[in-house]
């Protein structure tokens, strides 16, 4: 039985409509395994790593280099799916239709509510599963409904399509709020908003095109100005004892496995946002929507400028080791102009540490619709008095830029105090996990 | 394991690495290196873990202070290397 399958244009972002196959990194004939990339895609927004999502043989290709695909269009063969465990392959082949190709109960209900045959639609996700943005679009196929401008406006504020509306002919605002409020209440995984959602990438491009970051840039700014109430809240953090206790595993460990301290700052602001849910989510329409995790966005400046914001998702679930492994990947691909599928998902908070070029605090402007952005200054020496003495500590800036439609000055002094907390709890779990207590 | 490896040389090939659009002729020897440079605590990293990984020097952090200007940062590397 021969198992082939094709591979389609995936969707990395709910607006992304199409994109440039740059180049084809396996050829006919090749083996793939499961998280290989396979081809460098070129969206509006960056160039992204494609990863195949099953082990696999390439047996065609069907798009050229160069050549722009809307999403969903077939551009490779597979063969050899499942070789390992060819009875396996063929039950999945069977069962496809009625299981693999929309997986998710949520998913199945909303192509019943938009009146879908499932196993007509391309999918675009891991495996060929069809996921809301292949619903979405094929909605959006199938017969255009009237959708007011106000539903587009907030639809776009929500980073949602308006098609992805389950009520009648007529789309609303107050639809697209619903909508969005269930959806998050959905709790879809990380990879599957990894592919229905706007990315975070502000501004990557490609190549010299810097105007085109710029342009995505300032629009995003605009828009973030013009609409958000900004309030900022800012607290000196004592780092002294946390820094002390990095830089003691640090002296142990060879270059290529010491921390920074943003891994540590990145850490306690994701374990804050838990504890803080009121800016940990997004804003549209008059109504707040929390984020079921906390999926960090990590402002990263570009040389020759700019900035390509990407995530770290389920960030609060991290050790401060495992964080500067992920924030050493998304930082060298951000700088590379080169990201990853999942490192374009949706933000629901972020983080900008300009404080590491030496600036001492950070006033951010809040990436809309999420609520909060924390700005940390640079980590300085600092004459301090503490129970009566005057003691020279090492300080750090925090502040966190909140909207204060959302949120107000008490929920933004509980986070940073939270924060200040969560320091020393996240530096005390890097002494468990060092059984050779390296501190010296 | 002295003169096994050119200061020079290793530094311009750790910086390039990290920050490949930087001009090594331009900069001013004595300014300080990370603004002149733009680089982050990350880019330093990368750049402490290149030197380690071509010559097996390891900077410890407490050293980094001796980093701050290009030429301070070849003199450091002239005694260790």
């Amino acid at each position: 039985m021969v198992s082939t399958q094709e591979f389609a244009m995936p969707s990395l972002g709910a607006d992304m409509d199409h994109g440039v196959i740059v180049s084809w990194l396996v050829q006919p004939g090749d083996r793939v395994e499961r998280g290989q990339v396979i081809a460098v895609v070129e969206t509006d927004k960056s160039d992204i790593e494609v990863e195949i999502f099953q082990d696999a043989m390439i047996a065609e290709l069907l798009v050229s280099e160069g050549v722009r695909v809307d999403v969903g269009t077939p551009i490779a063969r597979l063969g050899g799916i499942g070789d390992r465990d060819l009875d396996e392959a063929d039950a999945t082949t069977a069962d496809a239709h009625e299981a693999s190709t929309v997986t998710s109960p949520i998913l199945r209900r909303l192509a019943d509510r938009l009146d879908l045959d499932a196993q007509q639609i391309a999918g675009t996700g891991i495996g060929g599963r069809v996921g809301r943005d292949d619903l979405i679009r094929a909605a959006g196929d199938q017969g255009r409904r009237r959708i007011t401008p106000r539903a587009r406006r907030v639809a776009h504020e929500m980073g949602i399509d308006p098609a992805d509306m389950a009520v009648g002919s007529v789309v609303t605002g107050n639809d697209v709020v619903a909508a969005a409020r269930s959806h998050r209440g959905d709790a879809p995984s990380p990879a599957d908003r990894g592919e229905v959602t706007p990315s975070a990438a502000v501004g990557a491009t490609t190549g010299p095109d810097r105007d085109a970051m710029r342009a995505r840039i300032t629009t995003l700014m605009e828009r973030s100005w013009a609409d958000i109430p900004h309030f900022h809240v800012t607290s000196r953090i004592d780092l002294t004892d946390a820094l002390d206790r990095l830089e003691a595993h640090n002296s142990t460990v060879s270059p290529a496995e010491r921390i920074v301290p943003a891994a540590l700052l990145l850490c306690a602001v994701a374990r804050a946002a838990r504890r803080v849910p009121e800016v940990n989510g997004w804003w549209a329409d008059g109504v707040f929507t929390a984020s079921e995790t906390i999926d960090l966005g990590v402002v990263v400046a570009v040389r020759g400028g700019g900035i390509i914001v990407p995530t770290i998702g389920s960030a609060d679930e991290l050790t401060v080791v495992e964080m500067m492994d992920r924030l050493t990947g998304v930082v060298g691909r951000a700088k590379a102009r080169r990201l990853r599928t999942a490192d374009a998902a949706t933000a629901s908070i972020t983080v900008t540490n300009l404080g590491d070029l030496g600036a001492e605090s950070v006033q951010g402007v809040i990436h809309a619709p999420q609520v909060a952005l924390v700005g940390f200054g640079a980590i300085g020496e600092q004459v301090l008095a503490i129970d009566g003495l005057i003691g020279i500590r090492r300080m750090v800036s925090a502040t966190l830029s909140g909207d204060h439609r959302s949120f107000d000055g008490m929920a933004a002094a509980r986070f940073l105090s939270d924060l200040a907390g969560e320091i020393a709890t996240v530096v005390g779990e890097f002494d468990r996990d060092e059984p050779d207590g390296a501190v010296k | 394991m002295s003169g096994a490896h050119d200061p020079q040389h290793v530094l311009v090939d750790a910086l390039g690495r990290v920050a490949p659009d930087i001009d090594v002729a331009s900069l001013d020897v004595d300014a300080d290196l990370r603004e002149e440079a733009q680089l982050d605590s990350m880019d330093l990293l990368n750049i402490v873990t290149a030197i380690h990984e071509t010559t097996g020097l390891v900077i410890p952090e407490r050293d980094y202070p001796n980093l701050s200007t290009w030429s301070s940062f070849i003199d450091y590397l002239s005694i260790k290397l």
